[in-house]
């Protein structure tokens, strides 16, 4: 189930929510754990016994650790323990996303033509696969200790409103208020403040000018010209930013109504004027998590340069497949690598000086970014590549359609995307949101106007299954 | 207790209204079609342990929370209303032209289908014992150029129109329609808010036609034509503007035929007056689209014997003008017709004649049954 459909809105939330305020305290990490249930297996029954032994898994796997330690068991033990967790959760994550990438590519490599599996992603397996395992990573280095309530492991583990597309929460993030948390009527209101402008953020912006980017698919990339090119990129540009953090913010705001303060995920990343500064505002969960698990790990920026260099190599090649079991999605990577790479060798000492020009050149080299990111096949890729950077001569102009149409039908919704992704906008919101009738009757607008787009949409994508 | 609930007030408003509205679209009875949209609405799915696994339930069930939406009309003119305020030019694929005109896009073609549906129809054709005319109607965009909006890109059907003429030759006549159709393009010649022509529309292209095979067209000011107010298409049915202008179906009473035979069920008219009270106006034409219409005219012998026509709805509204010409016509929509076309080839018509829109002769893959 996603948040942005009338099933979920008028009948998935109202019952969980009413069930949810109902429950004496003691029940309501079960009644969490239950509607969290409902929710991801709603559609997809087949992958409920998935979940359950992530579950489990992780569970007995975290008890095991911590009860090695305190008994004072060998290291090998713990770590035994830590390996069964990984491998388990890493396995079923490696069989539904990356088998049949691998499969294909070994198929061209050496022609051996083994089948393919054809295995349909279950939801937000990627998400909830590094979420669940941030918490028995963390155990294992004793940070935090180890839930010993499996309903309140569960409870973390299936937690709906962050399940499928973000943030990715941590343990460690929401320990507390697992055990222990109070609802204020203030949260309450926040909450649903937040829930409404994520809401509107995908339906009304990310949906709207992603029309665009589905219709020069359908189109076909040869018949594009620059202009509409160019447009195209912005759009998606505008979509993917739009889609992800009104998903995060629905996120963050359900959470909030149900007594949970999850991470930011997304801080006005276009406004960045670098791009090591755009990473640290774009998916700000999922790069943590990187840094944490990941490159920490593998010594960070202790052990030299050329170290570094090669454990952000590794980093941003896992960012990359991490999106989508697709070379396109590793180029996209490293092509991340390279940049941050370059700035970190002296470039952001430059653009620190000129903010303008610094400005600029993040967002050009993000929308070409997410270029590389739109287009999972080569072929198109250099196809679209040729029309971005290769002004469509007069041979091909009579064939090629303009932009001319789309920059009519698409301008306003182009223009409100690109107002508010800046933080000018947010801070303008800072500012009307001091008056609470005002906020109030803006955000009953954005609701209103947003269950409409719901009601009559032909266009409503989930765009997170790949991830 | 008020303390908190004013602190709360958006939650509570917000919650209030989901709960409104959930309730009172679980209560009011389901309905089983929508006249604005001209569509069946989606009706509560049972589950059964295969649809449950497969999420074929979710969907179907999620397809039902849309459609029996409480106040759904009013949700969809509220989106259209927002979309005219971002000046979106178009909904739902439908494109917003000058005076109240509606187009819908056809971006892309798929060639592989159009080139295989023109083999099946030189088979067809080598079968047949009369010669075999083509009458392909080009979408309302490649017509009204006057009335586009700026820029709006749509498959170059005069280029494809070309092709098709060029493939068929030897095997089809292929009547000229855009030529046509394009210098009467100031004239109502299609709907506003659907993707048909006019009657007049059909009587330019019936024209054409019926000089093309030596007939002598009847007049059409000599005409007597019954108007019928307030049809809102297919276009309509799709964007829903709320400020879309209703369009009026001209018929002749006088065209008339003998019996007229609709999928079995039999009639002495080529109209269904009943349909012009309903929202489907287009749909009284000849009773509806179907696999198979049977016509017999008032017997003459001046006239024509038989035509076979293979076509798509854009014949309906053009059949009436040639029950001046044949003593039978008979209709067939590829589409639905699934007895092997081959043995019509021995029913012995004088005439034979494909009718259809161009986006159908390139993307229906039904068309390919015309080889069998």
């Amino acid at each position: 189930m996603v948040f942005s459909s009338l099933l979920f809105i008028f009948q998935f939330l109202p019952i969980a929510l009413i069930l949810y305020y109902t429950a004496p305290k003691k029940a309501k990490n079960f009644v969490l754990f239950l509607v969290s249930l409902v929710f991801y297996s709603w559609g997809e029954v087949r992958y409920f016994p998935i979940m359950l032994a992530t579950i489990l898994v992780n569970y007995f796997c975290a008890i095991g650790i911590e009860n090695a330690a305190l008994k004072g068991r060998p290291a090998r033990t713990r770590k035994i323990l830590l390996i069964i967790a990984l491998v388990i959760s890493f396995g079923f994550l490696f069989v539904f996303k990356y088998a049949d990438f691998f499969i294909t590519n070994i198929n061209a490599l050496t022609g051996a033509g083994l089948p393919l599996l054809k295995l349909t992603l279950p939801l937000g397996i990627s998400f909830y696969t590094f979420q669940t395992l941030s918490y028995t990573i963390d155990v294992y280095r004793g940070k935090v200790q180890a839930e010993r309530s499996f309903i309140n492991a569960a409870a973390f583990v299936v937690l709906f409103p962050q399940l499928i597309a973000g943030p990715i929460v941590r343990y460690s993030d929401i320990q507390r208020e697992l055990r222990n948390r109070t609802i204020t009527p203030g949260m309450l209101e926040q909450g649903m403040e937040e829930f409404v402008i994520g809401l509107a953020k995908k339906v009304l912006i990310a949906n709207n000018v992603g029309a665009l980017w589905t219709e020069i698919e359908t189109l076909g990339f040869s018949s594009v010209s620059t202009p509409l090119a160019w447009l195209g990129a912005l759009a998606f540009t505008l979509q993917i930013y739009f889609d992800f953090s009104g998903y995060s913010q629905m996120a963050i705001g359900l959470g909030r109504m149900m007594g949970f303060n999850f991470p930011q995920n997304f801080d006005n990343p276009y406004s960045s004027k670098s791009i090591t500064e755009f990473w640290r505002r774009w998916h700000m969960t999922l790069s943590s998590w990187f840094r944490e698990y990941v490159y920490i790990p593998l010594g960070g920026n202790r052990k030299g340069y050329k170290r570094q260099l090669f454990n952000m190599f590794v980093v941003w090649a896992c960012t990359g497949f991490w999106h989508g079991a697709s070379w396109n999605f590793v180029l996209w990577g490293l092509y991340y690598f390279v940049l941050l790479a370059i700035e970190k060798a002296g470039y952001l000492n430059f653009l620190q000086k000129h903010r303008a020009f610094a400005h600029v050149y993040t967002l050009f080299a993000v929308v070409i970014g997410w270029v590389l990111f739109a287009i999972t096949d080569f072929a198109g890729l250099g196809v679209y590549f040729s029309r971005l950077f290769v002004p469509s001569s007069l041979a091909v102009a009579g064939k090629t359609v303009s932009v001319v149409y789309y920059l009519r039908n698409y301008a306003v919704s182009l223009a409100v995307g690109c107002f508010f992704s800046t933080d000018t906008a947010s801070y303008l919101y800072g500012i009307v949101r001091e008056k609470r009738a005002i906020k109030i009757l803006l955000m009953l607008l954005l609701f209103l106007v947003s269950v409409a787009y719901l009601v009559d949409s032909t266009y409503n994508p989930f765009l997170y299954f790949r991830f | 207790m008020l303390k908190k609930a004013k602190d709360s007030l958006l939650f509570i408003l917000i919650a209030a209204m989901i709960l409104t509205i959930s309730v009172v679209s679980l209560i009011l009875p389901d309905k089983t079609f929508s006249e604005n949209e001209n569509k069946m609405l989606a009706q509560l799915p049972s589950p059964s342990f295969k649809t449950l696994l497969n999420g074929d339930f979710a969907s179907d069930y999620e397809e039902y929370v849309a459609d029996q939406f409480w106040m759904r009309d009013e949700w969809i003119a509220a989106k259209s209303i927002a979309e005219y305020a971002l000046l979106k030019t178009e909904n739902n694929g439908v494109a917003y032209g000058k005076d109240g005109y509606m187009f819908q896009k056809y971006t892309s073609l798929n060639e592989t289908r159009l080139r295989a549906n023109l083999e099946a129809i030189r088979l067809f054709s080598d079968r047949l014992d009369c010669d075999l005319n083509m009458l392909i109607v080009p979408s309302s965009y490649s017509v009204l150029t006057n009335k586009l909006p700026a820029g709006l890109p749509g498959v170059d059907q005069a280029y494809w129109l070309e092709q098709v003429s060029q493939n068929l030759q030897g095997s089809a006549g292929f009547v000229e329609l855009l030529p046509v159709l394009q210098t009467h393009q100031d004239s109502y010649i299609y709907y506003r808010t659907d993707h048909h022509w006019t009657t007049y529309g059909a009587y330019l292209a019936y024209a054409a036609y019926a000089e093309s095979v030596g007939l002598t067209p009847i007049d059409y000011d000599a005409l007597e034509g019954t108007e019928v107010e307030g049809f809102l298409g297919t276009s309509y049915s799709k964007c829903k503007a709320f400020n879309a202008q209703p369009d009026t179906i001209t018929y002749f009473p006088e065209l008339e035929c003998v019996s007229l035979v609709n999928n079995g069920e039999e009639h002495d008219t080529l109209y269904n007056l009943e349909q012009f009270e309903k929202r489907d106006k287009y749909a009284a034409f000849l009773f509806g689209n179907s696999s198979l219409v049977e016509i017999e005219t008032e017997y003459s012998e001046e006239k024509r014997d038989s035509i076979l026509i293979i076509r798509d709805s854009y014949a309906d509204s053009l059949v009436p003008y040639l029950t001046a010409h044949y003593n039978k016509i008979v209709l067939l929509d590829p589409r639905y017709y699934n007895l092997p076309f081959s043995e019509l080839a021995d029913d012995g018509y004088t005439d034979a004649l494909i009718l259809m829109g161009f986006e159908n002769l390139a993307g229906e893959q039904g068309i390919a049954k015309l080889g069998l």
